[in-house]
């Protein structure tokens, strides 16, 4: 295990290019097993106009592993967060972030990061269709999980969306 | 297929959005082969399309989703307690995983510290899980290019360890030995025995079924050279498990951010520039990774019960209490986990004030691998489909609802329909 860490000179770094942008930082240590050894987790908070500026920066780093995006509904707002993992392939260097932002409901869009990470295309997919949030520029906008005749109108983990609604929308549909 | 080749097909082709929205890559004497959601081919229900120019694939168009049934919705109508015997059923093979995945993350939102021994034991199973999952892999793949002996020779091994699961924790899937802050049953002396004994039965045939399945001429015929993923394109379209080190992409997460046990001891991972010394990056040298890690399953799970340390199983053994500290708590917590098959993560969130889980969300291997499929298939010929399908272990979490095409006619079936209909033709049969 290497004495200087990894997370912390790179909290350093994005501290020192985004100091204006990034609403919080913090890295979280865990200590597992008899020996507890550190490992380490990146929490970020930041907004979507630069979201992807700070993912060009970790790519200047090291090519970032896109585990998965997922949302919460959190009433005017989605909360949209990337999962990632930095420095893998070396014993105990291997760092987890979490790249969290809110995007409004009345302006619900993002921008697609498939340009500078390939990988990030099916996750992409999933949030589109789950939250109804539009990806700009997405290689694809089909459905993943969902039917590509299921309607437009429903996103299944969206809470402002009633049954009501839904059944409504299912019948204009045919798909009773 | 190299870039070039690649860059010269693409020149001849035209684009295609289809009736079922299909997107393939043309060419004017291209014609196409669809593949599920079932097929024979397949074990699990996802659709493929394939681009054929003679019996060479031009392009790839996969689409999975049908048997989604929405676990991350399922878990915010229950507190994590409720969750956890749920959180089993996403996995049939590697069911341990997705529990002790998801108890991790609990345990981070709300720091609650695991008792060692019961990480060591978290550990073991894993190791034991990995075995089992790796030998049924291998039944599955000796299936796919119809090697029908190797399949039962394989599967009648695997017997072993599916046997001790049962032994240690009572079931032989859906171990439920899992618990939020350590596990449910403990490692007694005649449990520890017994899994000893397993695993030298395991490193007494390792030789054997390592010998009969890489030394087999069929076997390496067939899988050499067949569904090719170069390391940087693994890379870049986020490949994790076997299917990433196959391609010599060095990843896995009980070597780069230890958990559990795992942060106690050396281990390295399998490359196949290690067994080899040189990569190939396809099913063969996928399937080396697996058959290896079988190898560094045992030695692992021997460290494990070597060093198991004493105490207690549990953070906290009166279950009204770990609900009152779930209702009390708040956070947010992840846990990243190497499956048999890669990276299982699980994203978990509580609020103070309900005991219900807020938001969670579950990322299996398949999810992050399925985009390395078309760079494997193309190039490829027809033949060779079932088994790069397989090579990556694929396991579909979908969805509960059907759509049932006749003719012309579409309809989608709601649950309840399908409830109906489902008991119908149970009274059918039983009337005869």
């Amino acid at each position: 295990m290497t004495e200087k860490s990894r997370a912390d000179d790179l909290k350093k770094g994005l501290e020192d290019n985004f100091e204006d942008v990034i609403d919080d930082i913090k890295v979280r240590e865990r200590k597992p097993g008899k020996k507890e050894n550190k490992r380490e987790e990146m929490w970020i908070k930041t907004s979507r106009e630069s979201v992807k500026d700070i993912i060009s920066y970790l790519c200047d780093y090291h090519i970032p592993h896109i585990s998965v995006m997922f949302g919460k509904d959190i009433g005017e707002a989605i909360k949209v967060s990337y999962i990632f993992s930095m420095f893998y392939g070396k014993k105990f260097q291997e760092v987890s972030l979490v790249i969290s932002m809110e995007v409004p409901k009345d302006d619900l869009w993002i921008e697609s990061i498939t340009d500078i990470v390939e990988g990030a295309l099916t996750t992409e997919r999933d949030i589109k269709e789950m939250f109804g949030i539009e990806i700009r520029d997405i290689p694809d906008e089909r459905n993943v999980y969902l039917p590509y005749d299921h309607p437009d109108e429903i996103h299944p983990l969206r809470r402002d969306e009633t049954t009501a609604e839904m059944e409504e929308i299912y019948d204009k549909e045919g798909q009773k | 297929m190299s870039d070039e080749d690649r860059n010269r097909k693409k020149k001849e082709i035209t684009f295609d959005d289809g009736k079922d929205n299909v997107r393939l890559a043309k060419n004017k004497n291209s014609y196409t082969i669809p593949v599920g959601p079932i097929n024979v081919a397949l074990h699990e229900p996802f659709r493929v399309y394939f681009e054929e120019d003679g019996e060479e694939i031009i392009d790839v168009d996969v689409k999975p989703g049908y048997c989604h049934v929405g676990m991350e919705k399922i878990a915010t109508k229950r507190n994590p307690i409720q969750f956890l015997p749920i959180s089993q059923r996403v996995c049939g093979i590697c069911s341990h995983i997705h529990a002790y995945t998801f108890a991790r993350a609990v345990e981070s939102a709300l720091d609650i510290d695991t008792p060692p021994r019961a990480q060591y034991i978290r550990a073991i199973i894993a190791e034991l899980e990995r075995i089992h999952s790796h030998l049924l892999w291998a039944g599955s793949a000796a299936h796919e290019i119809g090697f029908e002996s190797l399949f039962y020779y394989i599967w009648k091994e695997r017997e072993n360890v599916v046997d001790i699961l049962e032994y240690v924790t009572g079931n032989r899937v859906n171990y439920e030995i899992n618990m939020i802050g350590g596990v449910r049953r403990d490692l007694t002396k005649d449990r520890i025995e017994k899994i000893r004994e397993s695993l030298s039965y395991y490193a007494d045939i390792k030789k054997e079924i390592e010998l009969t399945i890489m030394e087999d001429k069929t076997v390496k015929m067939r899988t050499r050279n067949a569904g090719v993923l170069e390391k940087d394109e693994a890379a870049r379209l986020g490949a994790v498990g076997p299917t990433a080190r196959g391609s010599n992409l060095r990843k896995d997460i009980r070597h780069d951010q230890p958990y559990s046990a795992y942060s106690d001891f050396d281990y390295d991972m399998v490359m196949p520039n290690d067994i080899f010394g040189e990569t190939h990056g396809d099913v063969y040298d996928r399937m080396a990774v697996r058959i290896k890690e079988i190898e560094t399953s045992i030695e692992l799970a021997k460290k494990f019960l070597d060093n198991l340390p004493k105490g207690d199983i549990l953070a906290e053994e009166k279950m009204p209490s770990i609900l009152n500290q779930i209702k009390s708590g708040e956070g947010e917590g992840i846990a990243r986990t190497e499956a048999p098959r890669g990276e299982v993560i699980y994203y978990f969130e509580t609020e103070e004030g309900d005991e219900n889980t807020s938001t969670l969300k579950i990322k299996t291997p398949t999810y992050s691998n399925l985009m390395s499929l078309p760079p494997m298939f193309l190039g490829d010929q027809i033949a060779d489909i079932p088994i790069v399908a397989a090579s990556i272990d694929p396991c579909m979490t979908c969805m509960d609802r059907v759509v049932v095409v006749e003719g012309d006619q579409e309809k989608t079936y709601s649950k309840e329909e399908l409830v109906d209909i489902s008991k119908k033709e149970t009274r059918r049969i039983k009337n005869g």
